[in-house]
């Protein structure tokens, strides 16, 4: 018997308002491990390719790992499974806060929502009590009040995921909340809740998860710890983009912004900082508590802002205003909007402004010039509830570039709908094959090139053996996705596949070397470029902007150097090939039957 | 020789929840935090957490309050000052839960009266507080006396307004102001 899981996940259908549990068996957990994987196992099963993401036969997936709810490092996170609003094929998108532990503590391994609630509603699930409820009277606010009310009304220590306006209004990239400044940013998980009507899922749990060697766990974690002397903030990223000529500055127009430093950077958001936090179970606590001290913005309290809200809200709109950024990023986190995604698409709009494709008249009467943060605090309230010139932003910059035309193509920043976060390509050409294969769109936490080629000095400018670095370094992401571990505190300490593997035995009392993670990873990675096949996509659609393969940038390393689509399609085949896929990137039928897909499904619907 | 007891130091909480897997991983033989003898209070909004536990209080209300001697003073295993529960004797009244002014004990379903017994002088709720918020440290007498009195007053003072509240609110409204006469300065830390 494998200790750490649960052995079940809790199907809940929506439109009967039934609930039942679903039994998985150990040999699909040991094939698929949690997580990514068996999300990816769920997918395949579950989600057929004619499926509409906005449909009520789409599938909201919340799910966990062997070590969730644990005190294994950043073991607090779960991941959300569907087919994207924003790209039509499989969207996995993470976040922590309690909700892994409290579905753990409730006796799931996960939840699978299918259906749609007839009316606003909301799910309260305690152990084996599951309740539907009215969620009418919170339909239009935020996440924030949202969550507030669930704290008050059912238990003040739960798991809570919520959307808020920008989920309801069915917006590509809108994300779901969890423990309010948690998001599972990408992809528009928060619009599919919104198209089931379910304002917000709250799970208490009180049960209990076994541990087959505690004392060896208790080790591990103490020989780990010592690893983290310091803390660690995703703001220090900034200072070493910047210089890397990597920071998306003015619509991915430049890479350095050195208004930048000092006032956005790492040294900002230390001056900014009233607390530090962790997520559960988690001993690298880059978390911290802000709060705006003086100016328009003052008394404001955030948790954050992470790097990718300062580049994005801040180098890639040119604001150079900290305070602004942190306003723009509580609006997002409470409308409920990825920060990414609104960052690029604003950018996008104000380029388009500038340059004169959209006028005042267009804009409603908003100075959509770069820099001008007031312009962008009105505009994302506007996006999340689709008035005015916001319902045109609120359809992602894929679609805004179709409307527009102009060849407005050649600067909307995204692959497959989902739009870049902030490490430009053409400063790190490993991030060319991450951004254009990685299965949900341009993602950087499935691979992050940058670790190599900026930090470790790994030549960012060449394309011979980019492949074979993406391939490892989403090996090493897959495996921590799988276990559902934050890979911040993992590639920290520099776990490796031996080390998780450890977690893995200690917890679940199995024998899994870190060779089998590394296949488990392969397995998962090759099935869900299966299930991306079967929504139709193919190589065609592994592409990226012109701007980022014709344009160079003019300032730092990469000033005056061109990727070139040569270049790119030699990498990207190259990866194809390294994976065991023909050119194409089609899996081979070699390799299908070799990770041997076939097996039964773990349920039907 | 001083005496040990275990300090919370609030704003250096960071809502990681380690002390309640810690403490429920050693008593229960599982992650069970439900049953965790110490809880931590979290609001994310404010973003602050606070860790709640037994003061082991030398006059405590728990004790006076409990009908049948089920609570008593004793020692750990090393000698430190300790409120313990006999399980035999406890009859699951509630009286001790509704005595105390921090909401240091609480109704746990299936269990009588459970409570922090400092793991006998070892608590692994500091082992694994990696951010130095839980301290387990000696006081000198002087001091351990000075806590004390604190501790009685802050009690007296909560006792008149806790009727209306329940376990989890007195962690919020009382238990941040108890911590804090804990509260020392860090050169006198515990070997950690």
């Amino acid at each position: 018997m494998l200790q750490g899981y649960k052995g079940k996940l809790l199907h809940i259908d929506l439109s009967q308002q039934t609930h039942k549990t679903i039994p998985i068996s150990e040999e699909i957990l040991t094939k698929y491990i949690g997580g990514r994987g068996l999300g990816a196992k769920l997918y395949w099963d579950l989600i057929p390719s004619e499926t509409d993401p906005l449909a009520p036969e789409n599938i909201f997936m919340v799910l966990t790992g062997p070590l969730g709810g644990t005190m294994a490092p950043g073991s607090g996170k779960h991941l959300i499974v569907t087919k994207s609003p924003a790209s039509g094929g499989w969207l996995e998108s993470y976040s922590s806060g309690r909700m892994t532990p409290e579905l753990k503590f409730a006796g799931y391994d996960g939840l699978i929502i299918t259906g749609k609630a007839k009316s606003p509603s909301s799910l309260i699930i305690k152990d084996d009590n599951v309740e539907f409820l009215d969620a009418t009277h919170l339909w239009g606010k935020g996440s924030f009040e949202t969550e507030t009310y669930v704290r008050k009304n059912f238990h003040p220590e739960c798991g809570c995921l919520s959307i808020g306006p920008a989920g309801e209004n069915i917006i590509p990239f809108a994300c779901v909340g969890s423990d309010f400044f948690r998001k599972a940013g990408r992809g528009g998980a928060g619009a599919v809740l919104g198209s089931k009507n379910l304002k917000y899922i709250a799970v208490k749990g009180t049960g209990g998860i076994n541990c087959a060697d505690m004392e060896g766990l208790y080790q591990l974690i103490f020989k780990h710890q010592k690893r983290c002397k310091h803390k660690i903030i995703t703001p220090m990223t900034l200072s070493i983009t910047n210089t890397a000529g990597m920071l998306p500055t003015r619509n991915f127009s430049k890479g350095q912004f050195k208004k930048a430093i000092g006032k956005i950077d790492r040294d900002a958001v230390i001056d900014a900082t009233v607390r530090d936090r962790a997520c559960y179970a988690c001993f690298a606590g880059c978390a911290s508590i802000t709060q705006v001290k003086e100016g328009i913005f003052k008394g404001l309290t955030i948790e954050g802002p992470e790097y990718e809200t300062l580049a994005m809200q801040g180098a890639n709109l040119e604001i150079d205003y900290l305070p602004a950024i942190m306003k723009a990023n509580y609006l997002c986190d409470d409308l409920g909007m990825d920060t990414i995604s609104a960052g690029v698409v604003i950018g996008f709009a104000m380029e388009c402004y500038e340059r004169g494709i959209l006028t005042k008249e267009d804009t409603g009467g908003l100075e959509l010039k770069f820099g001008n943060y007031m312009a962008v605090v009105e505009l994302l309230e506007l996006i999340a509830r689709k008035k005015g010139f916001g319902a045109l932003c609120a359809k992602g910059v894929k679609e805004m570039a179709r409307l527009l035309e102009h060849n407005t193509e050649e600067f909307a920043i995204h692959c497959k709908g989902l739009e870049f976060p902030a490490y430009d390509p053409r400063a790190g050409w490993g991030s060319t094959i991450t951004y254009s294969v990685t299965p949900r769109g341009a993602c950087h936490r499935r691979a992050w090139p940058p670790a190599v080629e900026i930090v470790s000095g790994v030549n960012p400018f060449i394309i011979e053996g980019k492949a074979e670095r993406v391939r490892a370094l989403m090996t090493d992401r897959c495996i921590m996705h799988s276990l559902l571990v934050c890979d911040m505190p993992g590639t920290r300490m520099r776990l490796t596949a031996n080390d998780w593997a450890n977690y893995l035995n200690v917890v679940t009392g199995s024998n899994y070397s870190g060779n089998d993670l590394k296949n488990h990873a392969e397995i998962v990675e090759t099935l869900i470029r299966r299930i991306n096949i079967r929504e139709g996509f193919n190589y065609k659609d592994d592409i990226l902007p012109k701007r980022i393969l014709e344009e160079s940038l003019p300032d730092g390393p990469p000033a005056g150097k061109i990727i070139g689509n040569d270049n790119f399609l030699k990498m990207r085949t190259e990866y194809y090939l390294c994976r065991g896929w023909d050119s194409e990137g089609m899996p081979t039928q070699e390799i299908i039957d070799k990770y041997e897909f076939n097996t039964e499904p773990i349920m039907r619907i | 020789m001083g005496i040990r007891v275990l300090t919370i130091q609030s704003e250096k909480c960071t809502g990681c929840h380690m002390c309640e897997l810690a403490c429920s991983s050693v008593k229960e033989g599982e992650f069970i935090p439900s049953r965790s003898r110490i809880r931590v209070a979290t609001n994310g909004l404010e973003g602050w957490s606070r860790p709640n536990v037994c003061l082991q209080c030398e006059d405590a209300m728990c004790l006076a309050a409990c009908p049948t001697g089920a609570i008593f003073k004793t020692k750990t295993q090393q000698g430190d000052p300790l409120i313990a529960v006999d399980q035999n004797k406890c009859t699951d009244c509630g009286a001790c839960v509704d005595a105390c002014p921090f909401g240091a004990l609480d109704f746990i379903n299936g269990l009588k009266a459970i409570k922090c017994d400092l793991c006998g002088g070892s608590p692994k709720c500091v082992d694994f507080c990696f951010y130095g918020c839980l301290n387990f440290i000696e006081l000198s007498d002087e001091a351990y006396q000075t806590r004390t009195k604190k501790i009685k007053a802050l009690a007296l003072k909560a006792s008149r307004e806790i009727n209306n509240l329940d376990p989890y609110q007195r962690r919020i409204e009382f238990f941040l102001e108890a911590s804090k006469f804990t509260t020392v300065s860090s050169d006198s830390k515990g070997n950690k």
